[in-house]
């Protein structure tokens, strides 16, 4: 729907490309212009221009040697331990006594004088730039068009810890963290494989944010690695500052309603994705990663229904679509029900819920919509509140929504249960949750126009509407519409771990869809 | 030519809701009374040939939409004209299927709502469905057309409990009824699958669409069977004659609960699929007869469809006469029987004589 009636959002300029995060391209295209300047003194005067009122910027001038060359350490503070960069670097520029004979003053700097791991050349003052921004120590020298990065970067970062968002019983308790380099790490341990490819972009004009792109080559569909990077190189935008920025900017359709992209903050449950061909997307400053194709069954699963006994797992997995649908549809078919098809309701409970609905001054529809709101408050207040008030909001919001609305009229019992039953539910399935909310809303509005002929168009729309997307080219109601059977196995139930045999269809490439062969049963009694 | 691809089972699937669409609200076969069952294996029986034949005119034409097969058969003019008529039987049939949802939607729960709210409704989402294009007919079919059957299972497992079967008895009393009312099953159910001959080329294999579409037939045709014998059971062979809406009446007798409304919104997937096919293929045809784009039509038909189906008929008494009366029936001869008998004889012919030349010239 979106995408006819939005179609004059289409005007979307094509962008050239961006810049890729490898130094040596960016160099050959740049211009003298930005030519690093031969003369220290001018290099000291650009730097000096740029950096004005940057109070954190770091300017050190040293002299190396008997010839006195001047050697200018510029960096921004903070990002690295100041005792290294004066151990490593000054230290032994300042001690050099000029013994050696040497080609050039880089060779001698690089091959006896810095002690450090990663040091790379620039040729250019942007790029010179764009390394003291993103924390590298750089080093000019006098009579030099060019000039060292020294990564000495030791940022401070949190703790790989647990995170809030999703929590695990069994299985993996890390989870991703601000800085990306520990993000990649974090996969990188989980998968030991040189298939495992990671390819990075900087991103935003304004933040210069590094990104990440990972997949598993021969697993993931070429195609769909092909898209992500164009969609990713087209963005033109000031400042990625979470990876949700992206999110808007890569997901199909210029207004989706449903959730197109995957979020998740667990390793494990990434690398898992991985291996089922999709690929991950990665943002410095962001534990949030990405994950594309996204379909619409991901949201049901979990990482640990993988873990475990499997019948256990296909019991939670139709919970908790029964409970999406209970939180969806069920203010809705109550006032369905009680205003158009009284003759559902059993005749003793008829009656109990009109005894109960005997001093309401309002329809079932206004009840439920201020139930069903009210509820929307306080998840919004649970969510946004100082922890410290937490208690005394969830007392008020518990009375408020259970006695109080109850003993002074405003809202019949039966519906206080159901709008906290359907509230309750919608935090079964966190990526939905969103949706959900606004659906129930559209759903009750439906209802109480039409009944469940209103309901049953709200739905044919909606199922209609979900059949026509697709993420990254894979429709997102797959496994169901398109119907595959095979992968019913990881859809509505669990089937054994040995028993998928193949990884799913729609996001792995043909060739290579085993992913185990199954398990052998060894015949009863006997022993190896 | 587009390349949509429809996989045998969403074939399959579109089938059966087309097939089962409105037959829950008014059953043709339920004219032989206590012989229901044996008009509805009759029908089915009648139909698998109708089918089968119809099937056939596809696949020697090799890939050709309706259209495309009547311009080889009768030119290109001539072959416009008479596509008129099928834009004109496909059009009848989305407007008895409209206006009889409706009507059944007016007098069973929403008597109070005016029927052209539910017009509306049905004809919005059959349009938006169209618009959509043939794959997300085809996933969307997928996703609510197993809902059907579990409908009937339900209703029909809880009703189980009756164990009298002497409704059935006296067997083919009467035998013109029977024949009637299967004659009625065939033309009004089975051989609408001529519209499918839109759709058909557009599967991805070949080999598949029989299967696919017997089984379709057989699913309905049994799904048929069950709700006639569970019909005349339940309402009894005195009573079923003065029921307008047997299967409705049927979900209204479950005891302790009546599910009914919940039962009745199944009808909507139906009556929405023979909607909407009958939608495409009428912007289909239209647009290929005129070399346009066939999305912009598709709500231009809706609306048309919306004010024909009160011209037409404008009460439930003037829907019921001409359903249950001999005229349906005739008009629905030619489109779905004797045109494409003619047309396979002809593709025949002319496919023979395009081998023979073949030969000849590689001789």
């Amino acid at each position: 729907m979106g995408d006819i009636m939005f179609s004059f959002f289409k005007s979307r300029e094509p962008k050239k490309p961006k810049r890729t995060g490898t130094e040596v391209p960016e160099d050959s295209q740049n211009n003298s212009s930005t030519q690093i300047p031969k003369s220290i003194d001018k290099v000291k005067g650009l730097l000096n221009q740029e950096f004005s009122l940057c109070s954190d910027f770091i300017l050190r001038e040293v002299l190396l040697g008997k010839k006195n060359t001047r050697i200018i350490i510029a960096s921004i503070e903070g990002f690295f331990d100041k005792a290294i960069l004066a151990e490593n670097i000054i230290e032994p520029i300042i001690n050099y006594s000029g013994e050696k004979s040497y080609s050039s003053i880089f060779t001698l700097l690089s091959e006896s004088i810095l002690s450090v791991s990663d040091l790379k050349e620039l040729y250019s003052f942007k790029s010179c730039l764009d390394g003291i921004l993103t924390g590298d120590v750089v080093l000019f020298i006098d009579g030099e068009d060019k000039a060292f990065k020294i990564g000495l970067k030791s940022p401070e970062k949190r703790a790989v810890g647990e995170p809030d968002t999703e929590i695990s019983i069994k299985g993996s308790r890390e989870g991703f963290t601000e800085s990306l380099k520990t993000n990649l790490i974090l996969l990188r341990r989980r998968i030991k494989n040189t298939k495992f490819k990671v390819e990075s972009l900087v991103l935003g004009k304004q933040t210069n944010t590094d990104i990440a792109i990972c997949y598993i080559q021969g697993i993931a569909a070429p195609e769909v690695v092909e898209e992500v990077r164009n969609r990713l190189n087209s963005i033109n935008i000031d400042a990625i500052l979470a990876t949700g920025y992206m999110e808007q900017f890569i997901q199909d359709g210029k207004m989706p309603f449903f959730p197109m992209v995957g979020n998740s903050e667990k390793p494990d449950k990434v690398a898992a994705k991985l291996l089922e061909g999709r690929v991950a997307i990665l943002a410095d400053g962001t534990p949030t990663v990405l994950t594309v194709p996204f379909l619409m069954i991901e949201s049901f699963q979990a990482q640990e229904d993988y873990f475990g006994e499997f019948y256990f797992a296909s019991f939670m997995r139709l919970l908790r679509l029964m409970s999406f649908f209970i939180s969806v549809y069920l203010p809705g078919l109550y006032v369905a029900v009680t205003s158009f098809h009284q003759t559902i309701i059993p005749f003793k409970l008829m009656l109990t819920m009109a005894a109960t609905r005997e001093g309401i001054p309002f329809s079932s529809f206004i009840e439920a919509l201020i139930m069903v709101i009210t509820f929307e408050i306080l998840r919004e207040a649970g969510l946004r509140m100082p922890r410290a008030i937490g208690q005394a909001v969830s007392i008020v919001g518990a009375i408020v929504l259970g006695d109080a609305a109850v003993s002074a009229g405003i809202a019949s019992a039966p519906l206080v249960i159901i709008a906290a039953l359907a509230g309750i539910c919608s935090f079964i399935v966190p990526p939905l949750m969103k949706v959900g909310a606004i659906l129930r809303i559209v759903i009750l509005i439906a209802a109480n126009v039409l009944g469940l002929l209103g309901i049953g168009f709200v739905t044919y729309m909606f199922t209609i509407y979900l059949c026509g997307k697709k993420s990254f080219f894979v429709p997102i109601l797959s496994p169901f519409a398109p119907f595959r059977g095979e992968s019913l196995k990881d859809s509505f139930v669990v089937a054994p771990i040995w028993s998928m045999f193949n990884r799913p269809r729609s996001l792995t490439q043909d060739q290579n869809r085993k992913r185990t062969t199954g398990k052998t049963f060894a015949p009863r009694g006997s022993k190896k | 030519m587009s390349k949509v691809k429809l996989s045998n089972f969403q074939l399959a699937v579109i089938a059966i809701g087309y097939f089962h669409g409105s037959t829950t609200i008014s059953n043709p076969a339920i004219g032989a009374k206590r012989d229901a069952w044996i008009a509805v294996i009759l029908g089915t029986l009648g139909g698998f040939i109708v089918i089968t034949m119809q099937l056939y005119l596809s696949k020697i034409s090799k890939g050709k939409n309706l259209l495309e097969i009547i311009e080889f058969c009768f030119g290109k003019t001539t072959g416009k004209i008479l596509c008129l008529i099928y834009i004109l039987y496909f059009m009848h049939n989305a407007i008895l299927d409209t206006k009889a949802f409706s009507e059944f939607m007016v007098t069973v729960s929403y008597p109070e709502t005016p029927i052209i709210v539910i017009v509306l409704v049905l004809i919005i989402i059959a349009v938006y469905a169209a618009r959509s294009g043939l794959s997300v007919i085809g996933k969307s079919c997928e996703v609510l057309v197993p809902l059907l059957p579990l409908a009937i299972a339900i209703v029909t497992l809880s009703l189980l409990k009756v164990t009298d079967f002497t409704g059935f008895k006296p067997i083919l009393l009467e035998i013109p009824p029977v024949i009637k009312s299967s004659f009625d099953l065939v033309s009004s159910v089975f051989a609408d699958f001529i519209v499918f001959l839109m759709i058909l080329p557009y599967t991805n294999s070949e080999k598949g669409r029989f299967k696919a579409t017997y089984w379709a037939t057989g699913i309905s045709g049994l799904i048929l069977l069950v709700i006639s014998s569970r019909n005349l059971q339940i309402i009894g062979p005195a009573l079923i004659e003065y029921v307008r809406y047997p299967s409705h009446i049927a979900a209204q007798l479950i005891p302790t609960i009546s599910i009914d409304p919940l039962v009745d919104m199944n009808l909507l997937i139906g009556g929405v699929i023979k909607v909407l096919v009958s939608l495409y293929a009428i912007s289909k045809i239209t647009a290929e007869i005129f070399h346009i784009e066939y999305k912009p039509l598709v709500p231009a038909f809706g609306l048309l469809i919306i004010v024909l189906s009160f011209w037409a008929f404008p009460d439930a008494m003037e829907l019921y006469s001409w359903e249950h009366s001999m005229g349906e029936t005739l008009i629905s001869i030619p489109p779905q029987l004797l045109l494409p008998i003619i047309l396979l004889i002809i593709s025949l012919i002319k496919n023979k004589r395009e081998q023979n030349g073949q030969k000849s010239q590689s001789a």
